[in-house]
């Protein structure tokens, strides 16, 4: 996130050159994409491995009697992650690292927090569920559902900044 | 109380006012930017049922906790009651939503039990009514309780982890 910050740091200046500059104005912006790009890739990459690292996790791992993962929700749920951050480097969106974990059935769980909004998916061999909330209500303030397409909508409206 | 049409009883929930502690792992707490969330794993349950412990019955939050690397969540039933709506079939007008209830109760675990579990006069269960027939409203209820839990705070810390003071 401080990393993040950084960057907006650095977009908002891009933003305030003189209109003159546009040449130098437009070079920044593309470093600063392909800065994003790097660090999007290599966080899939860290977080590649902790997603992996959850196959070492046997049934009953949280004594509540919850499934261990299956190689193919671990694999998919690995490339799930690499071509969510080649979506967010292409749309040149903040990327931050999601907390993984596994649910009950042995899906795979990712979480992340933006303020707050949270964005939750679960990655099972078979589907991607996903629930959106941005407050306690279950009614009112969460939507839930099975992830068709990309993630791109959703992480848009994660990383919306706070009204 | 019964059910007036069928004279049927109607089990009812805890009291709004009754404290409940969840035990939670380490690895269920992230800290992020001098903050802390919750997981939703810290509420999976296999039955769609999770476990929690009443602090009338059981007032010592350690007791409850499952391991000793554990920290302790707070709950109120009053803030976990609740109804929810589900759209069994979109474009249908709102009375043909499915209500579900949201309740606690409770389900001591008595000595000698089928399952061999330790018994545990203080436990009981967050249930809905209907059950809910699919994850996506389970995974819901689960965000709930995640924040409801955050709302309140740990009483007990798990081992590892360091959290500002609210």
């Amino acid at each position: 996130m401080r990393y993040e910050a950084a960057m907006n740091l650095i977009d908002d200046s891009i933003m305030s050159l003189p209109a003159q500059d546009q040449a130098i104005r437009s070079d920044l912006a593309k470093a600063l994409r392909q800065a994003r790009g790097s660090q999007a890739r290599a966080a899939a990459h860290r977080v590649g491995e902790q997603v992996r690292a959850q196959s070492g996790r046997h049934a009953n791992w949280d004594c509540r009697g919850s499934d261990a993962a299956s190689e193919g929700a671990i694999n998919r749920a690995v490339a799930v992650l690499y071509g969510h951050a080649q979506e967010v480097e292409g749309a040149g969106l903040p990327w931050f690292d999601p907390r993984v974990g596994l649910s009950e059935e042995g899906h795979v769980v990712f979480e992340w927090w933006y303020d707050r909004n949270k964005l939750t998916l679960y990655v099972g061999d078979e589907s991607i569920e996903y629930v959106s909330s941005w407050g306690p209500d279950m009614d009112d303030q969460m939507q839930a559902g099975v992830l068709s397409g990309n993630l791109l909508n959703l992480w848009t409206w994660l990383t919306l900044p706070p009204e | 109380m019964a059910d007036a049409a069928s004279g049927v009883a109607i089990e009812e929930g805890l009291d709004s006012d009754e404290v409940l502690f969840r035990s939670v792992r380490p690895d269920d707490v992230k800290i992020e930017a001098a903050e802390w969330h919750l997981s939703v794993t810290a509420f999976n349950d296999r039955n769609r049922q999770p476990s929690v412990d009443r602090a009338a019955i059981r007032p010592n939050p350690a007791d409850s906790r499952k391991e000793g690397s554990h920290g302790i969540v707070e709950l109120l039933t009053g803030e976990v009651r609740t109804k929810v709506h589900v759209v069994m079939n979109p474009g249908a007008p709102p009375k043909q939503q499915q209500e579900y209830k949201v309740d606690v109760f409770a389900r001591p675990i008595p000595e000698d039990n089928p399952d061999h579990l330790p018994a545990n006069p203080a436990h009981a269960q967050i249930e809905t009514a209907p059950t809910f027939r699919s994850n996506e409203h389970f995974n819901k209820l689960k965000d709930k309780l995640c924040r409801l839990a955050e709302r309140r705070g740990f009483r007990i810390v798990p081992v590892g982890v360091t959290v500002n003071a609210p």
